[in-house]
């Protein structure tokens, strides 16, 4: 039999009980020195060892552990002698290996970023919100007099995204009169005009009457389908409104 | 469940054969069992009777390979197609939850179940995979804000980072509440470490009373 550190792999030899008689370098760097092979063997496989390593067995797979902790897998091929048995350790390929980790490398980087453009998002959601409030301003005119100059895309969300912040203000100040200027509306569609008469209603029910200002000509059709003249008063200008209620 | 079904997800599983095992998932599906049952009862058992044929040398490293990618295949279809649209109409209400497994732990079936379970039950989650270092969960755990950071190791070998996990979480985010799961938990000799923020979860019924006491949908 060749000696042990001709082999190009790992490799020892043990007895029936996987006590070590001898072992070759490339076993010693990779495995460091142990007394029987079951130290070598992970917590986990040493079950799997002690009911497979015997005389039947030519291959089995374990896992072992290496010199610095880390768990490797090997492929052992068992030559069994008279008293003993030769033992190679074939570690799983390693482009294998190499392989797997650059797929689980790709899925974190998925991860990683998705998880940046989630928190992205979420900035950017809270922007839009300042943004939106900012978009509906509330000015004190005179003690019961509101201005409310209104910017932007008069939508679904910008009065829903408002209301409870105008409600309140209109509440606590004790104002009867909200002037709605339109002026630096540019669209407005229908969920808008819903949320519009909505608004218009709950400060009229907390006894605020609206005027509302600075209709467009592409605003006034959509907002007379609403039958918008039952629920506001309108004035032509801002300035027009001002003059008449100071 | 059936153990027709889970003989048959199985061997789907270790021939790699994709459509099988997701027709195995849609059968059971039509017979209306739910998500729970469906983790617990079909897959993880078929998952725990692979390791079982590598310790009893029937296959080897690569079939578990194989069987592991094409289950992680069919959760994912799962998903997509039977989570996703229940989800979507559902408010999250019940706060953010942050999945990973810690640092070499490379198998995250489990707690990928875990995620999908608890976005069944009304929260916005966060699954980041396997093998993630602990300085990365600091990273996320700082950005996004986690009510619950769920941690998993099935390794005994990787388990042994856990405490470590535990102490470095519970000082760098002072707010969320930590979930340790995973095989390594039914190993352990010595006592796991006891702490107000720190839920051990072992089986499913451990699971559903931490999600109730949550507040689940």
């Amino acid at each position: 039999m060749p000696e042990l550190d001709q082999f190009p792999l790992p490799a020892l030899e043990v007895d029936d009980k996987m006590k070590i008689c001898d072992y070759n370098h490339l076993f010693q760097e990779r495995f460091g020195t142990v007394q029987n092979l079951i130290d070598a063997v992970d917590v986990e496989s040493r079950g799997k060892a002690h009911r497979f390593f015997h005389r039947e067995t030519e291959r089995m797979e374990l896992n072992l552990l290496s010199d610095k902790g880390a768990i490797v897998n090997c492929q052992l091929h068992i030559k069994w002698l008279k008293g003993s048995a030769v033992v190679t350790f074939i570690e799983q390929d390693e482009r294998l290996e190499r392989l797997s980790r650059l797929v689980t490398e790709h899925k974190r980087q998925l991860d990683q970023t998705d998880l940046e453009l989630l928190i992205k998002n979420k900035e950017l959601e809270e922007s839009r919100d300042r943004i939106q409030e900012l978009s509906v301003a509330m000015i004190q005119l005179a003690e019961n007099q509101l201005l409310m100059p209104v910017f932007g895309d008069m939508d679904g969300t910008l009065l829903s995204k408002n209301k409870t912040r105008i409600l309140d203000y209109v509440y606590t100040s004790a104002v009867d009169l909200v002037v709605m200027d339109l002026q630096s509306v540019r669209v407005l569609n229908e969920e808008g005009i819903i949320n519009l008469k909505n608004l218009i209603r709950d400060m009229k029910l907390m006894g605020a009457d609206t005027l509302i200002s600075g209709v467009k000509p592409h605003h006034a059709s959509i907002l007379n389908r609403h039958g918008m003249l039952q629920h506001a008063r309108f004035i032509n200008t801002l300035q027009e409104t001002l003059k008449s209620i100071i | 469940m059936n153990t027709h079904y889970i003989r048959e997800f199985t061997d789907a599983l270790l021939q790699g054969d994709q459509s099988k095992s997701w027709s195995v998932i849609q059968n059971a599906v039509n017979d209306g069992v739910a998500s729970r049952e469906l983790y617990y009862e079909l897959i993880t058992p078929a998952m725990v009777d692979i390791g079982t044929k590598w310790q009893e040398n029937e296959i080897s490293v690569a079939d578990e390979h194989l069987a592991t990618s094409t289950c992680d295949f069919t959760l994912a279809r799962y998903k997509h197609e039977v989570i996703v649209p229940k989800v979507q109409t559902l408010e999250k209400s019940h706060g953010k939850a942050l999945f990973l497994c810690v640092e070499n732990e490379e198998h995250d079936l489990g707690i990928r179940m875990t995620s999908h379970l608890f976005e069944e039950s009304g929260w916005d989650v966060r699954m980041v995979g396997a093998n993630l270092p602990v300085e990365y969960v600091e990273k996320m755990g700082a950005a996004w804000e986690p009510d619950v950071i769920g941690l998993s190791a099935s390794m005994l070998k990787q388990g042994e980072r856990v405490p470590r996990y535990i102490q470095r979480l519970m000082g760098s985010l002072p707010q969320a509440e930590l979930l340790i799961g995973g095989r390594f938990l039914t190993l352990l000799d010595e006592p796991k470490i006891s702490e107000d923020r720190v839920t051990y979860i072992q089986t499913a019924d451990q699971l559903d009373a931490f999600l109730r006491s949550r507040g689940e949908v």
